[in-house]
């Protein structure tokens, strides 16, 4: 058999030896409720949404509706100090974040709180300038909803309905398959936009590398960021390996729907993640807190991999072959 | 042909279907909060460009501190009022290689950005932009192996009584 036969034979046993949800347990997936909703809780710190008074570029659900009623005057005196109706925003995303860890009425919390994200960054989106902090949160509770509305709806009444563990192995596997299709669409992006050159083009990346520090000057005029940055000089003296070096973040972007294989490469696949995104906010001042902290909570899973070793050292016979705990 | 769609039947009945299918619809839906293509440095450039405020001597302005902007998006604001701009010249037949017409689109661009800007800042107590602001577009680029960046005046507001 020849190597490329070879090869071939491994990644289709490879494909078929995963892809497919696997059953999670109750403790795991309150894990993940529960960090995920202090990272959602985490962004209503952003509060400048309720500040627009205008969407004359409108995105989004701006083009069927006039959202700028999100920045009307409360009747009462905010305690938070915060803009338009923040604080009602606030109080209700704080609700549904309590019903969302206790997990109950997950088929209602879920679409109302992509509702609540979705007015607020939809006007945000629509000044003019497209901001990309909240799209995977959002996307992700998206996720969730459709696969419990569809379970409860249409799958829970046929004859062979999903199992709690599976049911629950599901909702996980859609969230991080939509986390793996928002990296994927990015490579989709990088490829059609610069006509299948993208990797080429990196070879410009000092440019944007200078821009960033720029930016990052004019924003406060911090004298740490004035001048031409010696990493985008480096680029420039050597655009090979900045090629290489941006082909490999290409690589791993597409990567990611490697994470849908099992827990084990959503962990290698999350790690790497993570690296990257690390590795660009040190050197671009690029920070994708968001993007890190759902890739820790879905593709990392720390709270399994501790359950895991704890059950494997403690209680080896409790572990199931699924390496459910 | 046969193949193809043998392979399609079975990967419509697998769970990473829909997935595939969503990263299909993202890159059709583009931006439309909260769907998006991730396109940020998506086609780099031998060249970009960058909007910054500065006040009568030149001299740059901390524009979080005055407005809670980022600098990225008065660049995006100045690139999304231009561009309207530019097309309706496109359509009325006008050149755009010539200054006067690129200097006419970039001081209405550029002032509509400056007032915006300056409403901003209104809104913050004690840290209004009352006096004269320019608007300056700095285009970062390599020449002779170099990175230089070249600084254009777009526009420039008067002071203003708050």
């Amino acid at each position: 058999m020849s190597v490329v036969l070879k090869l071939k034979s491994v990644f289709r046993n490879w494909i078929r030896s995963g892809f497919r949800p696997e059953a999670v347990g109750r403790s795991e997936w309150f894990f993940m409720r529960l960090s995920f909703a202090c990272v959602i809780g985490y962004m209503l710190e952003d509060a400048r949404p309720f500040a627009l008074e205008t969407q004359k570029h409108a995105n989004g659900l701006a083009n069927l509706v006039d959202l700028t009623w999100l920045s009307d005057d409360l009747p009462w005196e905010s305690p938070f100090n915060n803009p338009g109706l923040w604080d009602i925003f606030a109080a209700v995303t704080v609700v549904l974040l309590i019903f969302y860890v206790v997990g109950r009425g997950l088929w209602i919390v879920l679409p109302l709180l992509v509702l609540v994200f979705t007015l607020p960054h939809s006007l945000q989106n629509s000044q003019g300038y497209i901001l990309h902090k909240f799209q995977l949160i959002t996307l992700t509770i998206l996720a969730q909803a459709v696969v419990v509305n569809y379970a409860k709806w249409f799958r829970q009444k046929r004859e062979n309905p999903l199992s709690a563990d599976m049911l629950r192995g599901w909702v996980v596997y859609y969230s991080k398959g939509m986390i793996a299709a928002t990296y994927v669409t990015s490579v989709v992006s990088k490829l059609i936009n610069s006509k299948g050159l993208w990797l080429w083009k990196t070879g410009y990346m000092a440019v944007d590398q200078q821009k960033s520090r720029a930016q990052e000057f004019y924003r406060s005029l911090d004298p740490a960021f004035s001048g031409i940055d010696p990493i985008a000089a480096w680029m420039v003296d050597h655009t090979w390996l900045t090629r290489a070096l941006f082909g490999t973040g290409f690589f791993l972007e597409f990567a990611a729907l490697a994470a849908l294989h099992s827990r084990k490469w959503a962990l290698l696949i999350g790690i790497s993640l993570i690296a990257m995104h690390r590795s660009i906010a040190a050197v671009m001042n690029l920070d994708f807190l968001n993007h890190e902290l759902v890739v820790l909570i879905f593709f990392v899973n720390i709270p399994f991999w501790m359950m895991w070793v704890g059950a494997k050292i403690f209680a080896p016979s409790t572990l199931e072959p699924s390496g459910r705990v | 042909m046969g193949r193809f769609k043998e392979h399609f039947k079975i990967l419509r009945k697998h769970p990473i279907f829909p997935v595939l299918a969503f990263i299909v619809l993202a890159s059709i839906i583009k931006e439309n909060y909260p769907f998006s293509h991730f396109s940020m440095y998506s086609n780099p450039k031998k060249s970009v460009r960058l909007a910054y405020i500065t006040d009568e001597k030149g001299e740059p302005l901390p524009i979080l501190y005055h407005t809670g902007l980022s600098t990225s998006k008065v660049s995006k604001t100045l690139n999304r009022e231009r561009t309207p701009l530019e097309n309706t010249a496109k359509k009325a037949g006008r050149d755009l290689d010539a200054s006067d017409v690129i200097d006419e689109i970039n001081r209405e661009a550029g002032e509509y950005v400056l007032e915006a800007v300056r409403a901003l800042s209104m809104k913050r107590r004690k840290r209004e932009l009352t006096g004269p602001i320019q608007l300056i577009e700095m285009t970062i680029l390599v020449r002779d192996g170099q990175l230089v960046e070249d600084r254009k005046l777009m526009a420039q507001l008067p002071e203003v009584t708050p």
